[in-house]
């Protein structure tokens, strides 16, 4: 072995062992937290706030149990998050597909200048636009509906939903939307039975992180909401009280807001890493 | 369907995909998810028999009440049940942080959406800002087809109802008071009885918290406790986060050396005014308030500038401290840490006067929900705030304030509370607070519509004199000096 060859090799090692170290600080920073979370929802509320805090312990689901019974169960906030994050994400999904499906295979002028402004939307902050949206939902009465929760995730998931799948289906050759319409489909069959196959890790990731974003909005749901149609984030919001904290249940409800969105995020994880990736490397 | 290009040739009827099975099963789970999203809407209206006793006419309707996550509402949520027996009302209770509920409530009041019937307004931040959004609560009383209050207006501690029940007008109620949290002197009886003769010998006074004690006795106590014991870290504590309650912190301190934010201070903190005059924190008085108060947090547990009333209760009960000026409700936490442990006082007095700062508040009913909504309001805040409520609230277990009607503290139960061993831990302050609650003790922060700008200002200079960056005097006249800006704007409601 020469010298080069060796010099490689250790190289080589040092590279894949820094990469192991950094994939392990990232994990540990990731999960540790969370990890810790659960614990703390599985304490009794005395050990939670415990000076010392052990790692032995007697566990409960004292926490949990008290989240969902009484006259405060977590249920309805439950439901009402569920229904709003998934119909937007549905909506969202499905119109940008289309949105972003005529943006990609537009032939006009402008088309970029377009493309950045839809996305551009999603840049105000969401503090500019809820008064605006509180008024227009007021006159529409829409204000403590799920509807206009749907409508108000929507708003700010669409564009970015618009914008990431015209990504992927810029991607996607022309010819073989050609080969289909040849075939004898039209342009809804071709879309349906050859784009939106060629794309579905792409209209997965969309999905996902609209969800995600429409799972953990606080600002829309705190003005939009009402008695009706409060959701787990104003829930979790509740258990911070003049007189303190109620951490046990608080790390309980993060719990219950979190498993969700990795359930779903394990269940696709196939499709989210191409998507993902697949959103990173193109230029459009 | 999307339109199809004009290059490509029209598709025969033989291609055009037929509606099939799945098809209509698609639309019709389509047009079910929409009429089941449509359907979670909320449905409003009063019901109203005008033949039912007075207590059952509005039976069926289904209020919605706002409130600030407090201990009150709390009990008031756990204890429903009566209510809606006595009445058929249902009642949604919605919780939110203050600020949150400010920004929902300003909301709902300006856009005349009339969401929520029953109003958590908090003095400062909804009361004096959203007044003429509220009913006048005499109506309701006067009216002889509606229960009246028992034992009337009057019953109510007479500090309270002006200060959480009226904004401007003398005659008017606007809320009634409902939850009553005010500023007293929290210390480790147990450290003070051990050590008061070592204390009176070394300081040359009696320590024991008395109407007496005075500020600078409180310093010599607290730096007396950081230097000869071991069982406290630091002797005093306070709530100097960078947040409401620095201010609330301070103003006791202000009151007591006979400064004060305006010059009409007792009228602008009971009544309130729109128009409060110009700012005197840059007087002599502020600013010696302003000195003690740089002195006195310069020996205190260095946790103080991080902690909030919680923070700082969180404190008390954890050991650190031997004592700290935090608002009365603390009690019944403290007592479950530390059973017979803790005593209670009223603040120290300065060269003015003592003063505790009054963090209470009332609950009102929107005067944009329609009349017959208005009158059901009328019947659950009635209940909410009765003298039989608020007791069953005291004895709650998931907390619970504490009374603002006098006859519950003439309870011979409540009476018997006020002494160990007790099953109502937070009647333990009861004689501080009602020494705090005199006029002449009360502590009232200026009830002006831009207050929550004006504490703003006030505790962000505030948190540069904790932490030694400004001076005394530089720090009143610069907080005057924004207080004047802010106020000179004016307030249109």
């Amino acid at each position: 072995m020469t010298t080069a060859t060796a010099a490689l090799e250790r190289g080589t090692r040092t590279a894949r062992w820094t990469v192991r170290v950094l994939v392990l600080v990232a994990l540990v920073w990731t999960l540790v937290p969370l990890g810790w979370m659960l614990l703390s929802s599985l304490k009794a509320t005395g050990e939670v706030t415990a000076p010392t805090p052990s790692l032995s312990f007697a566990p409960t689901l004292e926490n949990y149990r008290r989240l969902f019974s009484g006259g405060n169960s977590l249920w309805p906030y439950l439901r009402n998050s569920v229904v709003a994050a998934g119909a937007s994400a549905l909506l969202a999904t499905a119109l940008g597909a289309l949105a972003g499906y005529g943006l990609a295979r537009s032939r006009m002028r402008g088309k970029h200048h377009l493309s950045f402004w839809i996305i551009s939307t999603r840049m105000a902050p969401i503090a500019a636009v809820v008064l605006p949206i509180f008024l227009i939902f007021r006159y529409l009465g829409l204000i403590d509906t799920l509807p206009g929760l749907v409508l108000a995730y929507l708003s700010f998931n669409l564009p970015f939903a618009i914008w990431l799948l015209s990504a992927f289906f810029a991607e996607v050759p022309p010819s073989l939307e050609e080969s289909a319409l040849v075939a004898g489909c039209g342009n809804w069959q071709a879309f349906r039975h050859v784009i939106l196959p060629l794309t579905r890790p792409g209209l997965v990731t969309t999905f996902v992180l609209c969800l995600v974003f429409s799972w953990n909005d606080y600002a829309f749901a705190l003005v939009l909401s009402g008695p009706h149609t409060q959701t787990l984030p104003i829930a979790a919001s509740q258990l911070v009280t003049q007189t303190g904290i109620d951490w046990g249940q608080l790390t309980a409800i993060g719990t219950v807001v979190v498993i969700p969105m990795m359930l779903v995020g394990l269940a696709v994880r196939r499709w989210l890493v191409t998507g993902l990736t697949m959103g990173a490397v193109t230029g459009e | 369907m999307l339109p199809m290009p004009a290059f490509l040739p029209a598709r025969s009827p033989a291609t055009r995909p037929p509606v099939g099975r799945r098809s209509l099963l698609r639309g019709a789970a389509a047009v079910g998810a929409a009429g089941l999203l449509t359907a979670c809407g909320r449905a409003a209206g009063a019901s109203f028999d005008a033949g039912a006793a007075p207590w059952r006419r509005y039976a069926g309707t289904t209020l919605n009440f706002v409130s600030e996550n407090t201990a009150p509402t709390a009990a008031i949520a756990a204890n429903l049940a009566p209510f809606t027996q006595l009445t058929g009302i249902h009642v949604n209770i919605v919780t939110l942080e203050l600020s949150a509920l400010a920004q929902k409530v300003a909301l709902d009041l300006a856009s005349g959406n009339g969401e929520y019937d029953v109003v958590y307004a908090d003095p400062y931040q909804v009361l004096a800002p959203y007044a003429p959004a509220f009913a006048d609560l005499r109506d309701f009383q006067e009216n002889p087809d509606l229960p009246p209050l028992p034992g009337g207006f009057g019953d109510f501690v007479a500090t309270h109802l002006d200060a959480a029940g009226r904004f401007e007008d003398k005659e008017k109620v606007l809320a009634l008071p409902y939850d009553s949290a005010t500023m007293i002197w929290q210390y480790r009886a147990d450290l003070f009885a051990k050590y008061r003769d070592r204390m009176a010998a070394d300081l040359g006074f009696d320590p024991t918290p008395s109407d007496g004690t005075t500020w600078e006795q409180y310093y010599a106590i607290a730096r007396w406790f950081n230097e000869h014991t071991d069982e406290v870290k630091y002797g005093t504590g306070h709530q100097a986060k960078q947040h409401d309650s620095l201010m609330c912190d301070f103003s006791n301190v202000l009151w007591a050396y006979g400064g004060d934010y305006f010059d009409d201070g007792a009228r602008v903190g009971s009544l309130g005014a729109t128009d409060p005059g110009r700012c005197r924190l840059g007087s002599e008085r502020a600013v010696a308030a302003a000195e003690f108060y740089q002195r006195l947090l310069k020996i205190a547990d260095p946790g103080s500038r991080t902690w909030d009333w919680d923070g700082l209760g969180a404190a008390f009960r954890a050991g650190r401290i031997a004592m700290c000026p935090n608002f009365h409700e603390y009690a019944a936490s403290n007592e479950a840490v530390m059973p017979g442990k803790v005593g209670y006082a009223r603040l120290p007095k300065g060269p003015a006067r003592a003063a505790g700062m009054y963090g209470g508040t009332g609950i009102a009913i929107s005067g944009v929900a329609p009349k017959r909504r208005r009158e059901a309001a009328w019947l659950f805040a009635n209940w909410a705030t009765a003298p039989k409520t608020q007791l069953a609230g005291l004895a709650s277990k998931v907390g619970g304030g504490t009374p603002t009607r006098t006859s519950v503290y003439a309870e011979r139960a409540v009476l018997r509370a006020e002494h160990r061993p007790t099953k109502l831990p937070n009647m333990l302050t009861a004689e501080a607070v009602r020494e705090t609650w005199r006029p002449a003790n009360i502590g009232l922060r200026p009830k002006i519509p831009m207050w929550g700008e004006c504490d703003t200002a006030v505790y962000t200079q505030l948190s540069g004199l904790v932490a030694g960056d400004s001076s005394p005097r530089a720090t009143m006249r610069a907080t005057a000096e924004r207080i004047d800006r802010i106020t000179a704007r004016g307030w249109v409601a």
